[in-house]
């Protein structure tokens, strides 16, 4: 099946930049990263099983692509993350507080993060996408939890452990 | 609230203002493929007219580094080009001031319906710098003029205007950030894209 990138981008836009975001640290990379995912999904013209294949080579594809572009020697110059944050309209102190832990974090930590909690991704399904162990994204999960944990001096939710057990 | 519910609500405030472009026409990068173009540039290298012509490249060999001398807010500079990989550049060049400014565009062009990595001129010629802040001021330079956009960005980040290069309309999507007038981002099409009302048409001054 095929959804147009109208849809895509309507339904994916924001997701597939967070996770950009998380990666990248930086605002127009991001946006890059995004831009260069549709274009890709526009020219590509595969096939999937369904939406939810879809929405996997998307974020799939982001990753990959903003991993490149961290390679990349062009990232001189660029707005830091910290200036970034301050225009962003948190609801609550703790959300600002949470925002820069996370990304204080190596980026293996922040996207199995981002996968994990924002997107609801399984940790099966994390380790397919970066092409990693079931096992190394389950320690990699627990590690970046602990380091949250630390750094925010808070407990965690019981049923988020429960979840991981489950999987 | 447990940690996801947090965790979620943190990262719900962080959205993207890019609007994506769906025209065939981008998508399908007849002229160049990023539509996103990254300014790195510093307020020193503002703003007198383009001179014009461009200069010969010598070989689009994949990882070679050749340099060229392009004319950049009206200097001429030496400008170092690698290519990175099919159809994605690296640029290097050092203003008048002595910063160093790097940009990497890529590109795709349509070849008779076949598609194929851009060349170093077309990928320079698509994504050259062409917006340029300095002392609280804003300028977009095109090939032959140079425009003052200062007035146009006193209420909004984002403004959309129409200019002419040889003879064709050019649709253009400029952004800067006024709290980081670095952050900008420009868009240029030769279509007016999903945004068909509300452009402003710039004459040179």
């Amino acid at each position: 099946m095929r959804i147009p990138v109208e849809t895509l981008i309507a339904s994916y836009q924001q997701h597939l930049f967070r996770s950009a975001l998380v990666i990248l640290q930086n605002n127009a990379d991001a946006q890059d990263a995004v831009q260069d995912t549709f274009v890709s999904y526009y020219q590509k013209n595969l096939e999937y099983q369904d939406e939810e294949h879809i929405r996997a080579w998307l974020f799939r594809s982001v990753i990959n692509r903003s991993k490149d572009m961290r390679r990349s020697f062009f990232r001189k110059n660029q707005v830091s993350w910290q200036e970034y944050m301050e225009n962003i309209p948190f609801e609550q102190k703790e959300d600002g507080d949470l925002f820069a832990a996370v990304m204080e974090m190596p980026w293996k930590s922040r996207i199995v993060l981002q996968l994990f909690y924002y997107e609801d991704y399984s940790v099966a399904e994390i380790a397919q996408m970066l092409k990693i162990t079931p096992a190394a994204a389950k320690k990699r999960l627990s590690r970046a939890r602990m380091e949250l944990k630390t750094r925010l001096k808070e407990d965690w939710q019981e049923e988020d452990y429960e979840h991981e057990r489950t999987i | 609230m447990n940690m996801k519910e947090q965790y979620k609500r943190t990262f719900d405030a962080i959205s993207s203002d890019a609007s994506i472009s769906v025209e065939k026409e981008t998508m399908s990068m007849k002229s160049a493929v990023n539509i996103w173009k990254k300014q790195a540039l510093a307020a020193a290298a503002c703003a007198v007219i383009f001179g014009g012509g461009f200069g010969i490249y010598a070989s689009d060999a994949f990882n070679l580094k050749t340099n060229v001398e392009e004319m950049v807010g009206g200097e001429t500079v030496a400008v170092e080009v690698q290519s990175v990989e099919p159809g994605a550049y690296a640029y290097t060049w050092t203003d008048a001031s002595g910063m160093v400014h790097e940009l990497k565009a890529g590109g795709l062009k349509d070849v008779n319906g076949t598609m194929e990595p851009a060349t170093m001129q077309e990928v320079w010629e698509a994504h050259l710098p062409r917006l340029y802040t300095k002392d609280n001021a804003i300028f977009f330079v095109s090939k032959t003029d140079i425009y003052d956009l200062t007035d146009l960005f006193k209420e909004t980040d984002t403004v959309y205007f129409i200019y002419e290069e040889e003879g064709e309309n050019r649709y253009v999507k400029a952004f800067v950030d006024k709290n980081n007038p670095k952050s900008t981002n420009l868009s240029i099409s030769d279509q007016p894209g999903s945004f068909r009302f509300g452009y402003i048409r710039l004459q040179p001054e």
